[in-house]
């Protein structure tokens, strides 16, 4: 751009809008000439918000070849022109001073810059190297639900059809494997039936351990509207920490850790007791199985576990459920029996449409699959789901957890189609790839925490790390991060920023993020969003779908990757569109994502489907009726599982519960949001929060340092006393974000047998003065 | 009077009309409905125009040192109580009109979107001194924009165009009227409330992408 003086600039802009508002006042009189003369205005164009699974439509103003200034897009129906001061301030994310801007490489110890194309060779040298040595299985890829959808497909064409090992896994493992399981479990398909329009459509709204008005906070303005205009709405906050969120809910219920299992089960108890099940419902669309239980929590290095479910019936259901009376389930939860009543009388009352929603508290537990089968169990026996205003929502974490990790498939055991272990959705994978059949593995490798397991032991000689920060979030770092550092390990990072799992690479690749490449993400709603490129990305930075395309054509995958880097995701989007070309699924074409903010699949006949399961919205449906046609049977199951102890309590030694979390400033482990100084300033670090008794009884006061100590860990931080958020009594709770002060340190690798998940939400550890 | 209210509030409202369909909805122009609010909020009235000379301590080159960018959220440059209480409303007894605020010594300024409750989710509050950054380097390169021109005229004499963008600032009156208003916008003629009937949107709210492809 031309600079121009402030008067030129004051008297363009005049004659800019004066053109502006004559063009639309003369209609007839063409202003051409002197449009031709303005210098480059705003351009908006859409993107998704970068940060959170709620999926907010913006708008990028982009000046001169930088992005200057966001809107939320009033045409999204996510979030109809707001943001959070997250999303309003994304673009600053991009222009960070350390960004990365070139090749990095380990030469004696220290990390020094080399062309991307030299580090691109040493990268796809190393990696065939290592299987040639050791073998398929000795290098694994580890993404992120912040990858776009292109990215993941690439990885998952590259990993499992070209190189042939399922060591391909996610950081969404961390946030929403749980969430994924229980769907499966529960109804055969995975992601919610509902969307976000239930948020205008119901009465009641039960958090399960979901701070929304932190983590979700656009979704979380939408239940505040709501309840502010329909006067009979509720909203009641069930937690472990009293948070911004309990103080907008009509009732906030505090109960102990891990025992929100008993506490869904009673509800179950007395819907049942009380005659507020819908026994039509049941009768024509659940079915009703039971579990293993006792099923340990993968501590073990080599651990195993296989799920087997038994048929069962309605009075096998209220048999088990003879365990879980409101008096017992009291006693150990820690909840009133009163409450528990409001509770199960909300979610029973037949005037009354109930949405459930739940995210990391639900998920990020050693009975997390569990506890999404329960939710939905209470959901089930009311017959309040798949229908406007009423349903279970698993709301999403990251902005393409469903997209990239879910839809995709980039996980040890699935496939864009399918999972591994079937043959079908091999044969589907290898002809679409153009791949032999038998490269595929038919067996799952590691999961997230095997995989890391695996690097520490030795059989993962090679890794490559994209858009995600391991050695901030993995649960019992210390272990994990030696694992990383051990010799005749290769750890390649591709991110934006320094972070310190970069500081433990051995080659680290310059990325090009969000608006500085093409790209697609889908939000928690099952819908799918497109942007375009807006801005260049600096120095030699690539994206990480063109960073593993260049290693895989230096390996030899050619073919397998034939398109122009000016087309790519366009002809990326039409391949993987393939695997999904049925009613259940079926997703939008290229053009459509162009032209609207979002579009949720399944997409059949020019058409989105809101709620799914339910034949008078679902094209796949047989009928009218609701049809639960991911099982086998039709129906939805009915899963009956109990409450089983955490691995870990709080003892005599360790007298807390440490539970950790985001705050609403701050994405993840803030290496993009510490570096907006809006956001820095408001919450610059890490800190401990306490109850005012606990605190009274620890003669601490609010702002003395403290050092928090677990078996496994030990960090020395402030504490404070009825800040963001109060814990419950016995109870600690430390936010992950700042890298300088590393809670997962002191976390336990325990994780839910089904969907192999860890829990960050309760381990034991002691505080004391520092 | 009544009818009117009543189709203001919904135009206000969230697209309930919106047909449980496929179709893809499409939401209502939010914006527009706002610009009346204040005439027909039950809890406020149109704040009084000032006295001549204004106690006003804030200029439009502090306001725009708590933006990082014109339309970006502004942060909240005082002290706020612990934020154990967000939801209740308490940002708004002093925000929801202007007035002055004899602890903070200043006048606050009105919002111009009060219906939206958790106002923590936008605006957070500032440090002084910043904080260090968190590791050497690290730092932002942001690169603001010059400020929008102000007093646009499309012919001499006329009501200039309004150079900002409306959404989330389409209520004239909390910015341009009254005591929290900045003097350099203050309105000579806080009595006529339909400001849109001669001001209108400039280039600072062209529409960009817009929904279906059209650009």
């Amino acid at each position: 751009m031309k600079s121009l003086s402030r008067r030129q600039m004051i008297r363009s802009l005049a004659v800019q809008s004066a053109v502006a508002t004559a063009s639309g006042m003369f209609p007839g009189i063409s202003f051409a000439r002197e449009k031709e003369n303005l210098p480059p205005g705003v351009r908006w164009q859409k993107a998704p918000c970068r940060f959170c699974g709620v999926g907010c439509g913006l708008q990028v103003g982009v000046a001169g070849g930088r992005a200057v200034a966001v809107r939320g897009d009033p045409a999204s129906p996510v979030n109809k022109g707001l943001a959070c001061v997250k999303g309003y301030h994304t673009v600053l994310t991009l222009y960070g001073k350390d960004r990365l801007k070139k090749a990095l490489v380990r030469k004696n110890g220290r990390l020094v810059s080399v062309p991307v194309s030299e580090a691109l060779d040493l990268v796809a040298r190393k990696m065939q190297e290592t299987i040639t040595e050791h073998g398929k299985d000795a290098v694994a890829m580890y993404g992120s639900g912040q990858w776009t959808i292109p990215d993941g497909y690439v990885a998952s064409k590259f990993m499992k059809g070209c190189i042939g090992t399922n060591n391909l896994e996610a950081n969404a493992r961390l946030c929403m494997a749980s969430a994924v399981v229980g769907f499966l479990t529960s109804f055969g398909m995975d992601e919610p039936m509902g969307c976000y329009e239930d948020i205008e459509r119901t009465d009641t709204f039960v958090l399960w351990g979901n701070n929304m008005a932190e983590m979700h906070p656009v979704l979380f303005s939408r239940v505040l509207d709501r309840k502010m205009r329909h006067k009979k709405t509720r909203i009641v906050d069930l937690t472990t920490r009293t948070t911004r969120t309990s103080y907008a809910a009509d009732r906030s219920i505090l109960f102990q850790p891990q025992t929100d299992l008993a506490l869904a089960n009673a509800v179950c108890y007395l819907l049942i007791q009380r005659g507020r099940i819908n026994q039509d419902f049941i009768n024509k669309h659940v079915s009703f199985k039971t579990g293993k239980t006792g099923i340990g929590y993968g501590l073990e290095d080599g651990f195993k576990f296989k799920e087997k479910l038994e048929n069962a019936d309605f009075a096998d259901l209220k048999k088990f459920l003879a365990d879980y009376t409101p008096e017992k389930v009291s006693a150990l939860s820690g909840v009133s029996v009163e409450d528990i009543h409001y509770l199960a009388d909300l979610y029973g009352d037949p005037g009354r449409k109930v949405v459930s929603f739940w995210c990391m508290g639900v998920n990020q537990h050693t009975r997390g699959t569990w506890m999404n089968n329960l939710i939905y169990n209470i959901h089930l026996l009311t017959g309040k789901i798949s229908e406007p205003g009423n349903g279970p929502f698993s709301l999403t974490g990251q902005p393409s957890a469903c997209g990239t990790v879910r839809e995709v498939g980039t996980l040890t055991h699935k496939l864009p189609h399918g999972v591994v272990m079937k043959k079908p959705a091999r044969e589907l994978a290898a002809k679409i790839w153009g791949v032999p059949v038998e490269r595929i593995p038919p067996k799952p490798s590691a999961h997230t925490v095997a995989m890391f397991r695996k690097v520490d032991n030795g059989p993962i000689k090679f890794m490559w790390i994209q858009v995600t920060n391991p050695m901030v979030t993995m649960p019992k770092l210390n272990r994990y991060r030696a694992a990383l550092e051990k010799e005749g390990r290769f750890v390649v990072v591709s991110d934006i920023y320094p972070t310190p799992t970069t500081d433990v690479a051995d080659v680290v690749l310059p990325s090009a993020m969000w608006i500085e490449r093409e790209g697609m993400f889908g939000n928690s709603e099952r819908r799918t969003q497109h942007w375009f490129k807006m801005v260049d990305p600096p120095g030699e930075a690539m994206s990480d779908t063109w960073q593993i395309i260049e290693v895989a054509r230096r390996m030899g995958f050619k073919k397998e990757f034939p398109w122009s880097e000016k087309d790519h995701i366009r002809r990326i989007w039409e391949e993987y569109s393939q695997f999904h070309d049925n009613p259940k699924h079926r997703m939008a074409d290229y053009e459509t994502l162009v032209k609207y903010p979002g579009v949720q699949w399944p997409y059949v006949n020019g058409a989105e489907t809101r709620w799914r399961f339910n034949g008078k919205f679902d094209p796949a449906c047989r009928d009218e009726g609701f049809d639960f046609y991911g099982k086998p049977d039709h129906k939805a199951w009915l899963i009956a599982r109990p409450y089983e102890p955490a691995p870990e309590v709080p003892d005599k030694e360790y007298p807390f519960w440490l539970n950790t979390g985001r705050v609403l400033e701050h994405w993840h482990t803030g290496s993009m949001t510490r570096r907006v100084p809006v956001l820095h300033n408001a919450v610059p670090e890490a800190y401990a929060e306490l109850h005012p008794a606990d605190a009274a009884d620890l003669k601490l006061r609010d702002g003395d340092m403290i050092v928090v100590s677990s078996r496994r860990g030990s960090m020395k931080l402030k504490v404070v006393i009825d800040g963001r958020g109060r814990p419950d009594r016995g109870q600690v709770f430390i936010p992950f974000f700042d890298e300088a002060l590393l809670v997962n340190e002191l976390t336990l690798d325990a994780f839910c047998p089904l969907s192999k998940q860890p829990d960050y939400k309760k381990c034991a550890v002691k505080v004391e003065k520092a | 009077m009544r009818r009117l209210t009543i189709t203001i509030l919904l135009i206000l409202g969230w697209p309930l009309a919106s047909a449980e369909g496929r179709e893809i909805p499409v939401p209502e122009n939010r914006a527009e409905g706002d610009m009346f609010r204040l005439l027909h909020d039950p809890f406020s009235r149109l704040p009084k125009a000032p006295d001549k000379k204004s106690d006003n301590q804030r200029s439009l080159e502090s306001r725009r040192l708590q933006q990082a960018f014109d339309g970006a959220p502004p942060k909240i440059p005082h002290g706020i109580r612990r934020d154990m209480d967000p939801l209740k409303r308490r940002c708004l007894s002093c925000h929801m009109k202007a007035g002055y605020i004899q602890t903070m010594e200043a006048v606050s300024p009105a919002s111009p979107h009060p219906e939206w409750a958790h106002c923590q989710q936008c605006h957070v509050p500032d440090r002084f001194p910043p904080p260090d950054p968190i590791r050497s380097g690290a730092g932002s390169d942001w690169v603001r924009r010059p400020p929008v021109a102000r007093g646009i005229v499309i012919q001499p004499a006329g009501p200039p165009v309004i150079p900002h963008s409306l959404q989330m600032r389409s209520h004239c009156q909390s910015c341009h009227v009254g005591k929290g208003a900045v003097d350099a916008i203050r309105t000579s003629h806080p009595e006529r409330i339909h400001c849109r009937q001669c001001h209108v949107p400039g280039a600072a709210d062209a529409p960009g992408w817009q929904r279906g492809g059209a650009r």
